[in-house]
């Protein structure tokens, strides 16, 4: 389903953010992406959708490869949500905004707005429709920047930080929904308690490589190791 | 998050006039486009003159005169309404034509006027591109200042060009989350028509305005949070240098003579 090989990625300033990728995640997979502040985790998600580009290294969703060429398929494959629902959400009213990426694939106008309804209704932010998104509450905006994508019925879901600022309850809620998505994901998280609620493989970045990738039970139980890696 | 903004352009470091005072390259820079634009149309031994001296200075700067003239492209729209100078000066006819049942005729003097308003422009973008990639934008305030630019005209300047910043911010912010979610699915046209398209960037322009303006004033908000009070924050400029005034010199210089061999 995704498969990175060897990808490097260095920013204009010369940060240098990924260092070496290597990962392959099954359809259906739904792996928690776990790192310190830094460690590269956006960095990562950035590149699945083609957002930033490798310096080098390769990424092929489905069997089709990230590139400038295949970015249209890949958007329609990959949905990706940024870190900062500033960075997703662009129009008037949050209608607009969920609208926008079923519309841009040319689905019916109707149709369009069953999926805005769906997606709404999935992160809990029915009866907003009308509102601006930059007047949201940071919990509000991160919930319609979800359901921007959700929208879309993407076949790999890449969120960053989904839970980040989110209530409690808004946080359990979001732990069932992506139970119960079938998509397969890579989600980056400080969050242990949806992590071992949702998934059942675990990849730790630090600098821009890959540290850890294995069963989030094992990792789960090594306190020693959680401490080493900065997640607790 | 704006991956190539106009800080990132200020190419100051790589450059050899950075070393020299920020005052010294504002007050040359504007001195050349004041000198240019003193000069009388058809002046043209003059403006061949004043471009080879400021591709000299550019390239002495090693800013890279080809960057220049990329970035100078900016400028051909404004310089397309000189062209109606070409048909509004008196002169000898040279050709007529029509549009909408109106006659026009350009005349000699009206293309003279055209194309030298035309070379002023673009030798006057191009150095103000040096400028900006040569001087930080703070050090432009303090040249203004020094020109005793009242303060308050100053300060106002500083507030729009971090208002710039944050709209251009904001505005690839925005062309970026457009873009991510901009997908075709196999065997169905993506991006609906052109009219669809024309809405939605419309709404992202009334959008981008409103959010740049809330950014700016949660950045003043902080701004008085911390105890700004509205008095421009400064600090003493250092006294120029040796070398900042020979150069200071030399550019006046130049300028003079550029002046005088275009009325002689
Ligand atoms: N636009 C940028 N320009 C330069 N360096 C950047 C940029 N964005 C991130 N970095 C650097 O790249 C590295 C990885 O950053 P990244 O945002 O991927 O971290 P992260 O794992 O997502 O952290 P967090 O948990 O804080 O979200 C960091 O060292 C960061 O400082
Ligand atoms: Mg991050």
């Amino acid at each position: 389903m995704l498969t990175i090989t060897n990808l490097t990625y260095r920013y204009p300033d010369g940060t240098p953010a990924l260092r070496g990728i290597d990962l392959a995640i099954a359809a259906g997979e739904k792996v928690a992406l776990l790192g310190v502040n830094g460690a590269g985790k956006s960095t990562l998600l950035l590149h699945l959708n083609g957002t930033l580009r490798p310096a080098s290294g390769a990424i092929v969703v489905d069997g089709l490869p990230v590139t400038p060429q295949n970015l249209r398929q890949i958007r329609a494959r990959v949905g990706l949500v940024f870190q900062d629902p500033d960075d997703q959400l662009f129009s008037p009213t949050v209608f607009d905004d969920v609208a926008f990426g079923p519309l841009y694939m040319g689905l019916a106008p109707a149709e369009a707005a069953q999926r805005v309804q769906q997606a709404l209704q999935a992160v809990g932010m029915m009866g907003y429709e009308r509102r601006a998104p930059h007047r949201l509450s940071l919990g509000q905006r991160k919930r319609v920047a979800l359901a921007t994508v959700l929208a879309m019925q993407p076949s790999l879901l890449a969120l960053d930080e989904p839970s980040a600022g989110l209530d409690p309850r808004a946080r359990r809620a979001l732990s069932e929904l992506l139970r119960a998505l079938p998509q397969t994901m890579l989600v980056s998280t400080h969050d242990l308690a949806l992590v071992a609620d949702v998934f059942p493989r675990a990849i730790v970045l630090a600098e821009g490589r890959v540290v850890a990738d294995e069963a989030t039970a094992s990792l789960l139980a090594h306190h020693s190791r959680l401490l080493q890696y900065g997640l607790i | 998050m704006a991956d190539e903004s106009l800080a990132d352009r200020a190419l100051a470091p790589a450059s050899g006039i950075a070393v020299y005072d920020g005052r010294v390259t504002t007050w040359l820079a504007l001195g050349y486009i004041f000198t240019l634009a003193w000069l009388p149309a058809g002046a043209w031994d003059a403006l061949i003159m004043a471009a080879l001296i400021l591709w000299f200075v550019i390239g002495c700067g090693r800013i890279g005169l080809r960057l220049i003239w990329r970035r100078s492209l900016v400028a051909w729209p404004f310089a397309l309404a000189a062209l109606t100078l070409a048909i509004a000066r008196p002169g000898e006819p040279i050709a007529q034509f029509t549009i909408g049942g109106q006659a026009f005729t350009v005349t000699d003097a009206g293309i003279v006027a055209t194309a030298t308003v035309m070379i002023k422009s673009w030798l006057s973008v191009q150095a103000v591109m040096a400028l900006i990639a040569t001087t930080h934008f703070s050090e432009l305030l303090t040249a203004l200042a020094a020109l005793r630019l009242p303060p308050l005209l100053v300060m106002i300047l500083g507030m729009a060009y971090r208002y710039l910043f944050i709209l251009q911010d904001e505005a690839l912010r925005m062309l970026r989350a457009r873009d991510s979610r901009s997908a075709a699915l196999p065997n169905r046209r993506a991006g609906r028509n052109l009219r669809w398209r024309a809405t939605i960037t419309g709404r992202m322009v009334g959008t981008l305005f409103v959010r740049a303006y809330e950014r700016s004033e949660r950045i003043y908000a902080a701004m008085l949070a911390r105890g700004y009070d509205g008095q421009p924050l400064t600090t003493p400029p250092p006294s120029l240098r040796r070398i900042d005034y020979v150069l200071l010199i030399g550019g006046s210089a130049a300028c003079i003579g550029l002046i005088i061999v275009a009325y002689t």
